[in-house]
């Protein structure tokens, strides 16, 4: 592993998550607020998380298996956000239904 | 059999959590304080040299903040328990005789800390100066006692549950995480002269304690504490707590193989702590949808704000401190070289801050507002809001400052020195990482300074509030 490896795959890793992260804040914002634009700003986070996936598995510092568990991880944090609103919407209709 | 109070009234139980609150907000002021001179001391060395050696102020820094962080648990726990079940806690006496003997018990601890400091390596000192594991230091004979008080507390939840004749969701679950509580911290007390197994069940207290039982347990006084603050139902809080437990537990238990990396053990842990430390952002991630959600819902109004923005600063902190900055550097390949370097404890102070210190400030502000004015529809101050935003630029800076350092020991120390001696000392004489101790206690006086903003809300929201119930609620 060179010091190139260690500085990209840290830089990367903290984008991917980081961005994760704002990706799911912008969009339950969006949704939230029924603002589309701000849904569609989201996706811009979504975009870069998956970024900074690429950017960890498209090297060939990783072995495979690092490489499959970036690429699950990545695809769970695209699907995470639309997931928990509808969990967390769903949640709270059924319950001030009863 | 409930035994409901008009409003007003505390339980004997909540009476008893406020000291907690209180003792563990003055440890809070003691963990910044030594924190302060330990930052001081990379700056200056020779600074109390022979007299407060760093070693000593970075021990009382972080075992401070472990006692005030279990200290608030358990003020939590005995501020919202009477509420959950609706009567007295059980043993209320056993609990104050708990408390008075813990309470006396740290004294002691930090004035041997403080006047003895360390001994010869021999059962005297493990017994009565300090155990010598990092985190865990203190002595076995407080050890001992910590397991009897955590003994005591599981005893007031579990004979609470039982005399009230319901269980609900929320305290099965603390008393399941309680026992693990107790149990684990056993394990910090094996002693065995093969040093990877000594660190292999060392870990078991400190990661275990830290990513599973304590995240746990403030899931737990947050659950009831979301009840209370925001009127959730609580079929949807519980529902929220078993998601937690089961993603926590799920991810936590075998991500603490990112600690077995380089102390011996066996290479599968490699892949097994990679595995799980991977996953370990995701529900943290989840969280944030629902912070979201709950904030918008509620449009950041509630009938206490302070506690509304620390619960809200609880969803985010945990992702970006224990999520953000321990996925950076959790992956075998980087944890190689950056294991050990400033990047430990810029996660660190993020994630207990985001996890654990807001989260009991959550409970600190809604106790005070059922013990000040419980009459008023919203409890609030001018003075939290600068103690909530310096707080949260202090801890950010802080940690910002040590990643930049640790950034610098990871690639000049490790990754291109091949950690030799001399690439240790170019580490530590490079302008970023001396940059970046410099940043590190300058950030560290303004959170000072938001410490004692914070402590004078505190000790005065709701004091000064003079008007009726019914006129701030016109007015609102």
């Amino acid at each position: 592993m060179t010091s190139e490896a260690v500085r990209d795959l840290m830089l990367f890793g903290m984008l991917m998550v980081s961005a994760a992260g704002f990706y799911a804040m912008f969009y339950a914002l969006g949704r939230m607020l029924q603002r589309p634009g701000v849904v569609r700003f989201s996706y811009l986070f979504a975009l870069l998380q998956a970024l900074g996936a690429l950017g960890m598995i498209l090297p060939p510092y990783l072995d495979p298996f690092w490489k499959y568990l970036i690429t699950f991880s990545s695809l769970v944090y695209l699907f995470v956000p639309q997931g928990m609103w509808w969990v967390v919407t769903t949640f709270h209709e059924r319950e001030h239904a009863h | 059999m409930t035994q409901a109070l008009p409003q007003g009234k505390l339980y004997e139980s909540q009476k008893l959590a406020l000291w907690y609150f209180w003792v563990a907000l003055a440890l809070f002021g003691a963990q910044v304080l030594f924190g302060l001179l330990a930052a001081w001391q990379y700056l200056d060395p020779g600074f109390l040299y022979g007299k407060l050696n760093f070693m000593t102020n970075r021990m009382l820094h972080i075992n401070a903040m472990i006692v005030w962080l279990l200290l608030g648990f358990m003020g939590g726990v005995y501020w919202f328990l009477p509420l959950e079940l609706g009567r007295e806690v059980v043993g209320i006496r056993l609990a104050r005789f708990a408390f008075f003997t813990l309470v006396a018990a740290v004294g002691v601890v930090v004035l041997v800390y403080l006047l003895v400091q360390y001994g010869p390596g021999n059962a005297l000192t493990l017994w009565f100066i300090t155990e010598g594991r990092e985190y865990i230091e203190a002595p076995r004979w407080a050890d001992i006692g910590i397991v009897a008080v955590m003994a005591i507390f599981l005893y007031n939840v579990v004979a609470t549950v039982i005399r009230s004749g319901r269980i609900t969701g929320v305290a099965a679950v603390l008393m399941f995480d309680l026992i693990a509580l107790a149990g684990l911290y056993m394990a910090g007390m094996h002693y065995t002269p093969n040093i990877s197994m000594d660190q292999y069940f060392w870990w078991w207290v400190v990661h275990l304690w830290v990513e599973a039982t304590w995240e746990v347990l403030v899931g737990s006084i947050m659950a009831m504490a979301l009840m209370h603050l925001l009127g959730t139902p609580r079929r949807i809080v519980e529902t929220w707590l078993y998601l937690e437990v089961a993603l926590v537990f799920g991810t936590g238990i075998l991500g603490l193989g990112h600690h077995y990396f380089w102390i011996g053990t066996p290479e599968y842990w490699l892949g097994l702590g990679g595995f799980f430390s991977a996953l370990e952002p995701i529900p943290l991630v989840a969280m944030v949808v629902h912070a979201v959600y709950d904030a918008g819902m509620h449009r950041m109004q509630t009938v206490n704000q302070p506690a509304l923005f620390w619960a809200i600063a609880q969803a985010f902190g945990n992702f970006v401190g224990a999520g953000v900055w321990g996925f950076m550097q959790t992956l075998p390949q980087i944890n190689l070289y950056s294991h050990g370097t400033q990047l430990a404890p810029a996660h660190g102070h993020l994630a207990f801050f985001g996890a654990y210190v807001t989260a009991i400030l959550t409970a600190i502000y809604m106790a005070l507002h059922q013990v000040r004015r419980p009459d008023l529809p919203r409890f609030d101050s001018k003075l939290w809001k600068w103690a909530f935003v310096l707080m949260v630029v202090g801890i950010f800076g802080m940690s910002a400052a040590m990643t930049v350092a640790g950034f610098t020991q990871t690639m000049v120390e490790r990754a291109i020195g091949g950690s030799t001696w001399q690439a240790y000392i170019e580490a530590q004489t490079h302008p970023w990482f001396q940059n970046g101790m410099v940043w590190r206690f300058v950030f560290g006086v303004f959170f000072l300074i938001s410490y004692l903003v914070l402590i004078w809300d505190l000790a005065t929201i709701g004091k000064g509030e003079t008007r009726a119930a019914k006129e701030v609620g016109a007015h609102d």
